[in-house]
């Protein structure tokens, strides 16, 4: 292998594709970056078997080849290089690679590149494309209420659903359920759904930020990982393997209190509240009476706060607590300007839309409302 | 199927085998067997064959990029875990952390093994955090455990996978191996078959690593020293046996407890079937001294200390209290 390349564009790869190399690891290989020349440009990839990233930059490529090297002295050399040509040159025999840019000549160690654990690359004309920013929308509107507790690895998934022309997406930890649906440019064939790691969907998210062209998804057969080809990159990610418990039957079909207001205002009146639940399992109590809704914290050792909101109140008048934490991580994922409570009962979950937007729907449970 | 590359175990293997050709292998093996005996071995042959890719025959065949990827540890479809620390515990994080690879599907092989040795060392939350994945593992999911005796693991866990029970080998047979595939020359390997008890890793290690070796040789004369130690120099030899980060306390006991074993032998005039050989001066003189009676209680001492070890004593403790029991020179 010989090519050459920008050291802005290898070092933009790198910080791309770096972030799967894992931090601690048994096995040798992990802790290197693929290197490999693909169809005259430079093709980079790490994994930590969870998740891999492969991200593809312009180079000028002499001799094909491949290899791997330690991953973290290597980004950190080319982070240090002066904005210039790198040029790379693979010893076959040696197993390492020779980097010159400018004065600055380096020699890594590698290992040899069949030892680097398959990455799949998706099929051409194979899966479903979603707009970028459909996409984006989901992930941050479901991601953050998948489970952190690894002794029910289901729940720290999100599980997608891909039926007719929509792709739902739903996370869920016990405590809340965040679901939405995203349209699929065209639509899928047979349905089916699968269990992708909440972590892979983190960075997915982190690398998405300035796509504009659609996505394709795509599984490799038999639905044991799902590829998300970007325009430079593929995110690939393990599934897991169980069955996601039938969240549709937790969402309560009607309701007895509609509450309407400005998610802007609700966000704030909650963050305002959070400063006093800090010391109370971050419980507030959101009292509903008829045009107006009183978002309130009281800690019996620091204070209380409140705040009251002009709403639009539907149905009867009720009391009920919540897990403040919750209802910020739901109000700031959101982008309506307005959002709708749905609530039946203080020991009843509460049901949390996005007027105009009927894609979204979230469920929270309702906290224990102590009466003194 | 292709012999494996194993020393004895000719049973287990076929057993094995058998169920590899028939794509019959359970979700959750258990081997168990005394240290050093080939379980280690034996898993990775297991492991080696359900991930290779080589002929169907052959597997493990050692050659393609599966079986290569094995041998220097890069398979992503197999994990292997063992106590952090040397004589530590297996913790429920390290069985969290199998929960979750089992949890994701395979990358590469249609399988996904997870190896767990020394399960005897699992904490009571360990062990109870593997049931689950042990009860309902994901259809791709091989767990394998070692462990030196079932009987000290959770029944529930010994019910719910299929057990493989390794016994030590026949001296012969480690003998044998020693010369043909260690070319090790007769003499010496006639020596360490009969020390290693049938455990035939140690009789490898013994063989090529002349550090382990010599450990050996240095217990066998501390041992001859310490009966011509008076009272404080015992003191000394315990504080230092317990000090010096070379020795181990327990591989100690168990060479001094071959030496009195061989010093009774002779005593009991079976002196041909002593192990250590070229001791066998000094072996006999300390049996002309020592009473029959002070070497069935001094085998006796060295083996309460060794449970007392495994039970947790304070070491140093048990340590003096055995010297002090050993008879004088």
């Amino acid at each position: 292998m010989k090519l050459s390349c920008l050291q802005e564009n290898l070092s933009k790869g790198l910080s791309i594709v770096g972030r799967a190399v894992p931090s601690r690891t048994t096995m040798p290989i992990l802790g290197n970056v693929l290197l490999a020349t693909d169809h005259g440009q430079l093709k980079l990839a790490a994994t930590n078997l969870e998740l891999s990233v492969v991200h593809w930059v312009g180079a000028r490529v002499e001799t094909d080849g491949a290899l791997t090297v330690p991953a973290r002295n290597f980004i950190d050399l080319v982070n240090s290089l002066p904005p210039d040509q790198v040029d790379l040159t693979m010893d076959d025999e040696a197993l390492s690679l020779a980097l010159s840019c400018g004065m600055v000549n380096a020699r890594f160690r590698g290992i040899a590149a069949a030892e680097f654990p398959v990455v799949p690359e998706p099929e051409q004309g194979d899966g479903f494309a979603v707009e970028a920013g459909d996409l984006r929308t989901g992930l941050v509107q479901v991601t953050f209420a998948a489970s952190t507790d690894e002794s029910h690895p289901v729940l720290t998934g999100v599980l997608a659903e891909f039926e007719g022309s929509t792709l739902t997406l739903a996370a869920a930890d016990g405590f809340r359920l965040s679901m939405r649906r995203i349209p699929l440019i065209h639509p899928a064939p047979t349905p089916f759904s699968v269990i992708i790691p909440a972590r892979a969907l983190s960075e997915l998210m982190r690398i998405i930020g300035g796509q504009e062209e659609p996505v394709n998804i795509s599984t490799t057969h038999p639905h044991n990982q799902i590829l998300f080809k970007l325009t430079d990159t593929v995110l690939n990610s393990q599934l897991i393997d169980g069955n996601f418990p039938d969240v549709r039957r937790i969402i309560p079909a009607a309701s007895r209190t509609t509450v309407v207001l400005g998610r802007e205002e609700i966000l704030q009146a909650c963050k305002r509240a959070a400063i006093f639940a800090r010391d109370v399992a971050n419980i507030v109590t959101l009292s509903i009476q008829p045009g107006r809704i009183t978002v309130s914290a009281d800690s019996a050792e620091s204070g209380q706060g409140s705040t009251e909101l002009m709403a639009n109140v539907e149905g009867d008048g009720l009391d009920i607590a919540f897990n403040v934490r919750f209802l910020i991580d739901v109000f700031s994922a959101l982008d309506t300007p307005q959002v709708a409570l749905e609530l039946n009962a203080p020991t009843n979950p509460g049901v949390i839309k996005a007027v105009g937007d009927d894609d979204f729907v979230h469920v929270v449970m309702p906290m224990h409302l102590g009466r003194r | 199927m292709k012999p494996w590359h194993i020393v004895g175990h000719e049973w287990a293997v076929r057993q094995l085998q058998t169920a590899i050709e028939h794509d019959e292998v359970p979700h959750a093996l258990l081997i168990s067997g005394p240290d050093n005996v080939g379980k280690m071995t034996l898993a990775r042959l297991v492991a080696g064959a359900l991930l290779c890719k080589g002929q169907a025959d052959e597997r493990p065949c050692g050659v393609c990029l599966a079986c290569r990827k094995l041998a220097s540890g890069n398979h992503p479809d197999l994990m292997l875990v063992e106590p952090e620390e040397e004589d530590g515990a297996l913790k429920i994080d390290q069985i969290r952390a199998v929960e979750r690879f089992l949890a994701l599907t395979p990358n590469e092989s249609p399988r996904k093994i997870a190896l767990i040795a020394a399960f005897e060392r699992a904490t009571i939350g360990a062990a109870n955090a593997l049931l689950k994945t042990l009860e309902e593992p994901p259809a791709y999911a091989h767990l394998i455990l070692l462990a030196q005796d079932a009987d000290g693991l959770l029944p529930t866990i010994v019910s719910r996978s299929q057990q493989i029970v390794l016994r030590p080998l026949a001296t012969a047979t480690v003998e044998q191996a020693l010369r043909e595939q260690w070319n090790v020359p007769a003499e010496q390997a006639t020596r360490l078959a009969r020390i290693s008890g049938g455990r035939i890793g140690w009789a490898i290690r013994a063989a090529t690593d002349v550090v382990y070796h010599q450990r050996m040789e240095n217990a066998l004369a501390l041992l001859l020293d310490v009966l011509h130690q008076d009272l404080p120099a015992r003191f000394d030899t315990a504080q230092a046996l317990i000090r010096d980060a070379s020795v181990n306390v327990s591989e100690t006991l168990e060479y001094w407890l071959t030496g009195w074993r061989d010093v009774l032998l002779i005593q009991t005039g079976n002196a041909e079937r002593a192990i250590h050989q070229q001791h066998h001066t000094t072996l006999t003189q300390i049996a002309q001294h020592v009473p029959l009676p002070a070497t069935v209680s001094t085998l006796k001492a060295v083996e309460g200390c060794q449970e007392a070890l495994q039970r947790n004593a304070n070491a140093q403790l048990a340590l003096e209290n055995l010297l002090l029991n050993l008879p004088g020179g």
